[in-house]
């Protein structure tokens, strides 16, 4: 078993790591989304009961980031479109082989899952209450 | 029938909208008795169409039908290409205006008979994503938020399918700043949050659930 968090560290270990090539850049952004993708994801499902029509909803990660935005709560819908953000980088860098992914590029992927991870700590602190 | 759509043109008489290749539809135009008529009530329907409009929303410049041969096959594309354009000479116009005028249009052809040959998908999904969810004010405000926060980057908006589960839709907007170095970024997340903070203050859920924004780093 893993802490979906230890994908972040990895990814900042990649970004890290000298030399640099188009493959690690990639693979960080990826492994960046997957980590606070599953972070959000648990600590959601956790919130509303480990219901099993909350783990339909979060296996699907187009649905998940719908209902975050429908949600009423302000934070969980910033969290609905910053993981949204994130998903756009990680579809460019896994699917978008032509295009060009920068560090600069998935270092913002990676500052962005800092922001998620405090986004969902925020949220579901108050949403748990 | 190849679906009509609506495109600007280089032309200096304003947009075009493109009916459909039909032979029947072209011998029909070129019949000068049913150009007349055609053309008489499109005038009947603009007059309408421009009297109803409120203040704010009518354009400085009247919509002008020309006259006379307002059904043109383009030139040099006989051969290849038999679609029929109409052309309309509109000096200021937004894509509001142009689906309003792809309406009237079919409303004519539908009062004369020849309902199918118009523009059946004068909208592209992307505008009838935004028309269905009513969005225009929406993004109007998105676009408002992004230029007072990120003052130098490009925005454009487009209808975003998800590649892996393609019934999931948005209207995506996607900013990208320009001249970006690594130590920008953390300052351009808190901009980016800032945007959404006062998109969701701002619009109601059921219209910000169906917009999403992306911050691109090139």
């Amino acid at each position: 078993m893993i802490e979906p968090l230890g994908y972040l560290d990895f990814a900042k270990e990649i970004l890290d790591s000298i030399p640099i090539t188009e493959i690690k850049i990639r693979t960080a952004v990826n492994r960046a989304y997957y980590a606070v993708y599953l972070y959000a994801a648990d600590k959601y499902s956790q919130a509303k009961g480990n219901d099993p029509s909350i783990e339909a909803i979060i296996r699907s990660h187009a649905r998940f980031i719908k209902e975050l935005k429908l949600e009423a709560s302000q934070p969980l819908q910033t969290l609905g479109n910053q993981l949204n953000d994130l998903k756009q980088d990680r579809e460019k860098a896994d699917y978008e082989y032509r295009a060009n992914v920068s560090k600069n590029s998935a270092q913002k992927s990676y500052f962005q899952a800092l922001h998620i991870k405090q986004t969902v700590d925020t949220a579901f602190s108050s949403f748990i209450g | 029938m190849t679906p009509a759509v609506i495109e600007e043109t280089s032309t200096t008489s304003g947009p075009v909208i493109p009916l459909s290749k039909n032979t029947v539809a072209i011998d029909k135009f070129n019949d000068e008795s049913f150009s007349r008529n055609y053309n008489d009530r499109l005038l009947g329907l603009y007059e309408l169409w421009t009297n109803s409009m409120m203040a704010g929303e009518k354009p400085k410049t009247l919509y002008r039908v020309p006259r006379t041969q307002f059904i043109d096959l383009r030139p040099g594309k006989k051969e290849q290409d038999t679609t029929i354009y109409l052309s309309f000479q509109l000096s200021q116009w937004n894509n509001k205006h142009i689906q309003s005028i792809a309406r009237i249009h079919e409303s004519v052809l539908l009062l004369n008979g020849l309902w199918g040959l118009a523009a059946q998908q004068y909208e592209t999904e992307k505008e009838l994503f935004i028309r269905e969810n009513a969005l225009r004010v929406a993004i109007n405000y998105a676009y408002k938020f992004i230029k007072q926060i990120f003052a130098h980057a490009e925005i454009r908006d487009e209808l975003y399918i998800d590649p892996e589960e393609p019934e999931y839709k948005f209207l995506n907007i996607t900013i990208t700043p320009k001249s970006v170095s690594e130590s920008d970024i953390p300052h351009l997340l808190e901009g980016f949050d800032k945007l959404q903070d006062l998109f969701l203050a701002t619009l109601d859920r059921k219209y910000t659930s169906m917009v999403t924004f992306h911050l691109d780093i090139p």
